[in-house]
Formats: C-alpha cells, structure tokens, sequence
C-alpha cells in the first residue's frame, strides 16, 4: 500500500481493520499519528452528528402506527360503504328514469285530453284521406278504415308533435294519440278516476288509445297497431 | 383398512376436534398478530433515534425528519412481511427512508433555513472551555450540512448507521471504489471548511 493509497483509506474509512492498513499504519510514528488524528475527527463528527431525538418519539411512531391500522380498518368499511351507497344511487337512478318518465308521460296525456275535452264531443266526419294527410306529415299511414274519426288534430306531448283522433267508441269517445317522437319500452297501462288506456310502443314511436272507464279498446288497438305504416 | 363405522359418537368427536382446531387456529392467528405487533415496537424502540438522525442530516430539519420518521416505520408495518433478516433491518429501514424523502422532496422543496444563517455569533473573546466545545460542534454540524448530499450521506451511514463500506455501497447502489472516493473527498471537504472558518475567524479577530 503506497502513501497516497493509505492516506486515502485512512480519510475514507479511519477505522479500517485491513491488515495492509494497518501495516502500514504501525509502520512509522507519523503514518500512526495521521491516522489517529483522522480518528479523533471522526469521533468529532460522529458527536456533531448525534442530534438530540425528540422526546416521546418512538411512543408517537407506535401510536401512529397503532391508529394508522385503525384508520385502515376503518377505511375498508368505509370503501364497502361507499360501494353500498354509489350502487343504490345507480339503482335510484335507473328507477326514477324507468318510471318517472312513463309517470310524466302518463300526466301529459291525460293533462292534454282534460285541456281539449272538448274534443271528445266534435263531430267532424273525417274519412281516412284527411287522416292520411296528416300523418303523412309525420310520415306515417294508415291502410284501412278506423272508424269513425270525430276530431282528426295535432298535439304536443312533452314537447314533441303527434296526431290526435278522436274515435268514436261503444261507451263513448275513444282518445288517440300518435306520438312518433316519444319512445317507451314497454306497453304501459294509463288510468284516471274517468279514462283508462294505454301506451303503446310502434313501429315508429308510440300510440295512447284513452277510453271511457269500460270501454273495450282492444280491438282498435289492434286496428292501430296492424294497419298503421310509418316509413321510417 | 377397515374404517371406524359413523356413530354419534364418533360424529360429536370429529365436531369437537373440529371446533377445537379452528380455535386453535384462531389462537395461533392471534398471537401471530401480536408477535407481529411486538416486533414491530422492538423495531421501533431499538432503531427511531438512528433513523430520526439519519433522517435529520438527510433534510436537515427537524421537524420534516420527524415526519420522515412516522412515515418510514408506516411503510415499514406495512410491508412489515418483507423483513426477512432482523438484522438487515437497519437498512432496510434506511433504504425506506431514503425512498420516501426523495418522494416527499418531490412533491414539495422546502425552503431550508441556511445554517450559516443562523445565529451567526462572534464567539470571540473570552470562551470557556465548553463553549469552545460547543463552538467547534457547531462549526462541524454548519460544515456537515452543507456538504452536498452525495458526500453527506455516505458519511451519514458510516458515521451515524456504522455500515461498512458495501454495506454502504448496497444502500446507495454505487460501486465500492465511489463510496470510498465520496467518503475521502467528504472528511477532506470537511477538513477545509473548517480550516477557512479558523482562518476567518482569527483574520476577523486579529
């Protein structure tokens, strides 16, 4: 081991136990001396290094610890909570939109019928080319003869257009409504403390056949549904 | 082989070995838990002052290093499984430290209080013996904390962890021939620091 290699370790580990090390350290007075005072420095900086710890330390590591676990249980409680609660939220959600819009639906036409009960009561003849002429418009037809339509109209349901008819029926005046624009899934039973009926879904929207309490309206629903085209 | 017929007997006897057995399992789980949680503390008692002090010449503030710490020994419950050697501990502690400061500084660089900046007294004049003591620690730690990290922490796990040299190298994933190097050029860039201090000092007193 030269000098330089030696004064090197010595700055880089004063306490190293290599026998070339050492060797070289008992060799002469000076190279022992070197290494010493390099020791002593390193006791120095070993006492400048030894910060006072804060009091309590290791308690508050273990306490933290101790709650941290805690909270950890907590959390995990917390997460199935959570998972419980956004999954009902979804399940509220789909409910209110399944049924609420059918329930809005329903509102409307009745809201519509009782707005124009006049209506029920017209007389106005029409045949099946004044029908055809008007659900042209919304692209639609119907091929055979429905009766005899009292009030042939448009209507707003929920903002969208439709035709209105009224049919004559065996107990009284029979409701139609031809909503293009308004989708429903299913066929939905509407009733009042007066009316009672139904929504369709068609081919091309949806079709409310609203009677009388009593009446029979199966058959013009299946008149409607069979013989109306809508070129889609 | 013939097999011991099903009689109530033997179904009541099955039951009670059964249920003895799963409370002996639930026995073991819970001492298990608790010898986890006694090792731990052990690990905690026998260890926070290194690891605040190491954290301490890491951040070089006290109150960062005590953070460092209750985050160090967290990570450490948490993976507490991970400790395969106790004896490794000390640095595997460190390495989570180190992890975890680098994250921390990451995030967040905090504006350090320069030591030099602090109470920069003129001791001169008459000190007692201690004072002169305490001066001379003083002048070492201001010196310690502004040698770059990558001399400072070499010297930190030799002086303060006591690891050897590929002890330190495994630590801070450098060849050994650079951990001695960067200890070398440490000690001496602390010994210059302090011989200019002198040098200033008896140049400003005389």
């Amino acid at each position: 081991m030269d000098d330089l290699e030696f004064r090197r370790r010595a700055y880089a580990e004063p306490d190293c136990q290599d026998d070339k090390f050492l060797a070289k350290k008992n060799a002469s007075e000076e190279s022992k001396k070197f290494v010493d005072d390099l020791q002593a420095f390193n006791y120095q900086i070993k006492g400048a290094m030894n910060t006072p710890v804060p009091e309590g330390l290791a308690e508050r590591v273990i306490l933290n610890q101790t709650l941290g676990q805690h909270a950890q249980k907590k959390q995990g409680v917390k997460v199935i909570f959570s998972l419980v609660a956004s999954v009902s939220i979804v399940f509220a959600l789909v409910f209110t939109f399944l049924f609420t819009s059918n329930i809005d639906l329903e509102q409307e036409v009745f809201a519509h019928i009782y707005e124009e009960l006049n209506h029920l009561n017209e007389q106005q003849h029409n045949d099946i080319h004044h029908v055809n002429n008007l659900l042209k418009s919304f692209g639609g037809t119907v091929n055979i003869e429905i009766g005899e339509v009292n009030y042939l109209g448009s209507c707003n349901i929920a903002n969208k257009k439709g035709v209105h008819m009224v049919l004559a029926g065996e107990k009284g005046p029979v409701t139609i409504m031809m909503l293009p624009n308004i989708n429903i899934g299913n066929t939905q039973s509407i009733f009042d403390g007066r009316f009672k009926g139904s929504i369709i879904p068609a081919t091309k929207g949806s079709i409310v056949i609203v009677g009388e309490k009593g009446e029979s309206l199966e058959e013009i629903r299946h008149k409607l549904v069979n013989n109306i085209r809508w070129v889609i | 082989m013939l097999r011991d017929p099903v009689t109530s007997e033997n179904i009541s006897f099955n039951m009670k070995k059964f249920f003895l057995g799963n409370k002996k399992t639930e026995y073991m789980v819970l001492s298990a838990m608790a010898s986890k949680q006694k090792r731990f503390e052990a690990l905690v008692n026998a260890l926070y002052a290194d690891v605040f002090r190491y954290a301490y010449w890491l951040c070089r503030n006290r109150s960062m290093a005590e953070d460092l710490v209750q985050e160090t020994y967290l990570r450490a419950w948490r993976s507490f499984e991970s400790l395969k050697d106790e004896k490794a501990a000390k640095a595997w502690l460190i390495t989570i430290l180190r992890r975890e400061n680098a994250r921390q500084y990451e995030r967040f660089q905090p504006n350090l209080v320069d030591m030099d900046d602090v109470a920069h007294t003129d001791f001169m004049g008459d000190v007692t013996a201690d004072l002169a003591q305490s001066l001379e620690t003083y002048m070492l730690q201001k010196s310690i904390g502004k040698l770059e990290l990558e001399f400072r922490e070499p010297l930190m796990l030799q002086v303060v962890g006591g690891f050897s040299t590929d002890e330190i190298s495994d630590i801070l994933k450098l060849n050994k021939n650079t951990v001695l190097t960067r200890l070398f050029r440490a000690r001496n860039k602390l010994k210059d620091m302090l011989a200019e201090n002198t040098l200033k000092r008896g140049t400003g007193n005389g």
